[in-house]
């Protein structure tokens, strides 16, 4: 069943050949027989899930308001507010944390019948690219366990990769979506900002964070991004403009231009990943597509100025965990300081280096010199990414610059997460939508390109994705190959 | 710039932070590596009439502010 697209399970729900419970309860049987291991969840909502399914079934039966989703089950990442249910940012601070309202991208989902099956496990607050920085303990990768699953939505990439969950939320502030999707060979799009709403997403850096949807085909992915995106009165920094969703993924693809910008492609990009992502190009091209080679300069300084930016709101958005209105309060300060200054000592030590950054950056000494050459650097970069949007439609380039790094090799792991930003955090500084797609592996570990594109253009990206992926030969869907054992891999 | 244990420990009181004093010896070369890969921007050739805060090509075209009752 894990193998079966989101449209055929749909088809088997609307006969009546499978009830939701009955796909909800295979899916709650995979997680019991693989999370112990890979440790993708930190809530399982076996009784809510089965009774969301339940009701799901009555819906279907009465053929009342039965959507795309109606009956299929979503893993949520554990940064994303759920009613009543725990939400703890992978922090010991919000261990025992439950939200009093639903995110708006939650209450759409069960606006359209979704089943919640649990939420996902991260980087304590979304901040780390490995999903290891987690009071819950690490995530492995379902292809190889001693290696990464990527994050900070490692979870839910693996829920996806594994078969534990058809369809799974997370978000995005560098690459959080996209480079866990490459390492686990699975779907991953960070919409344009604005596109998704914000509303009940525990802020990490918000004038990038953004959620977005994870899963198995480019198909499924559309199905759950058209569910969640929409204007949200509720989110300041929602778009107002109407979507341009166009579904027709099969629509032809010739004629668009794709960019390859040439900073992608340089010094410390995995020989095997280029080679691949090259031969994704050629198969756009085959498609009718023009290839255009163009070179985006802002690109080499797009690490450290996200870097600087994000560790600058940080150190802003986690003031609010100062003991008095979110989770946990440690023992009875002298007053507001020192209780502040106590609970905080509860957060790990990432997160504590990132607010630490980020206090140091907005200080008065470093504010002309680094801040506002961060947010000068940032509007090159958007005025630079516009200039390519004018020869080319989208821009194709690798996800990660390697496949899924092993753990403990601390000196490879910060060169590839280094290199790896670099790829993914454009998007992030552009607003713009960016999607990663597998396009093949390297000794069995998957590999994964980029598609980014000017705002609004998150359909086509997935269109132009679908076009390779359902032309290429190797390993367009990861779901066709899901592991099964965590066979060691050497290299 | 190198920032030493003792501006750590600064900023920590400055963020209302508590660290022990195994996480600061952790923390102090953490943050000065970072420090050092981020200075690199100073260095960026930002081509002429670029601005800072408010760039002419919105990334982020948030609507404007609307009075609502709380």
């Amino acid at each position: 069943m894990d193998k079966m697209k989101l449209e055929d399970l749909r088809k088997a729900l609307d006969r009546r050949e499978l009830s939701a419970v009955e796909l909800t309860a295979y899916y709650l049987d995979r997680i019991a027989q693989h999370d112990r291991e890979l440790n993708a969840f930190i809530t399982v909502l076996r009784a809510e899930a089965l009774q969301m399914a339940a009701a799901a079934d009555r819906r279907i039966a009465a053929q009342e308001n039965v959507t795309a989703l109606t009956g299929i089950p979503v893993a949520i990442k554990d940064n994303i507010y759920t009613e009543g249910i725990r939400t703890t940012c992978a922090s010991r601070l919000l261990a025992n944390y439950y939200p009093s309202y639903d995110a708006t991208v939650v209450s759409r989902l069960k606006q359209a019948g979704a089943v919640l099956i649990g939420k996902t496990n991260l980087d304590e607050f979304a901040m780390g690219s490995a999903t290891q920085y987690s009071y819950y303990g690490v995530t492995r990768n379902p292809w190889d366990r001693n290696r990464s699953a990527g994050g900070s939505s490692g979870g839910s990439a693996v829920a996806v990769a594994a078969g534990m969950a058809p369809l799974a939320l997370g978000s995005d502030t560098g690459g959080s979506i996209r480079q866990p999707a490459a390492f686990c060979g699975v779907w991953g799009l960070k919409p344009t900002y604005g596109r998704v709403s914000r509303y009940g997403l525990v802020p990490y850096a918000p004038s990038f964070d953004q959620i977005g949807p994870l899963a198995a085909s480019g198909r499924d992915l559309l199905l759950l991004f058209q569910t969640i995106a929409g204007y949200d009165p509720l989110d300041p920094t929602s778009l107002p403009d109407p979507l341009n969703l166009d579904g027709d993924l099969s629509a032809s693809i010739r004629g668009l231009r794709v960019g390859l910008p040439r900073e992608f492609f340089g010094t410390g990009l995995d020989a095997g990943i280029k080679e691949r992502v090259l031969a994704a190009a050629k198969v756009l091209g085959a498609a009718g597509c023009e290839l255009v080679e163009l070179s985006l300069p802002s690109v080499a300084y797009a690490a450290p100025t996200y870097h600087l930016l994000a560790y600058a709101e940080a150190s802003a958005s986690m003031a609010r965990y100062g003991g008095v209105r979110y989770g946990s309060r440690a023992g009875a300060g002298r007053g507001n300081v020192e209780m502040m200054t106590t609970t905080r000592h509860g957060l790990g030590l990432e997160v504590k280096r990132r607010i630490l950054l980020g206090t140091y950056f907005l200080s008065a000494d470093c504010y002309e010199e680094y801040y506002r050459q961060a947010q000068k650097v940032k509007a090159w970069m958007i005025r630079d990414f516009a200039a390519a949007y004018r020869r080319c439609d989208l821009l194709l380039t690798p996800t990660t610059a390697a496949p899924a790094f092993r753990f403990g090799d601390e000196a490879k792991e910060e060169r590839a997460l280094a290199l790896t930003e670099q790829y993914t955090v454009a998007a992030n500084l552009t607003g713009n939508p960016a999607l990663s797609f597998p396009c093949g592996r390297i000794n069995q570990l998957p590999v994964g390109a980029q598609l980014i594109g000017p705002a609004g253009t998150e359909a086509l990206l997935i269109r132009v994705a679908t076009v390779y992926a359902e032309s290429a030969t190797e390993g367009g869907f990861p779901g066709e190959t899901v592991p099964e054992t965590g066979e060691q891999i050497e290299g | 710039m190198v920032l030493t244990k003792e501006q750590v420990r600064a900023l920590a009181a400055s963020a209302r932070l508590g660290v022990s004093e195994e996480e600061l010896a952790v923390l102090t070369p953490a943050i000065n590596r970072a420090c050092q890969a981020i200075a690199r921007i100073r260095e960026a050739p930002v081509p002429e009439g670029i601005p800072d805060l408010f760039p002419d090509v919105p990334a982020h075209p948030g609507r404007e502010d609307e009075g609502r009752p709380s």
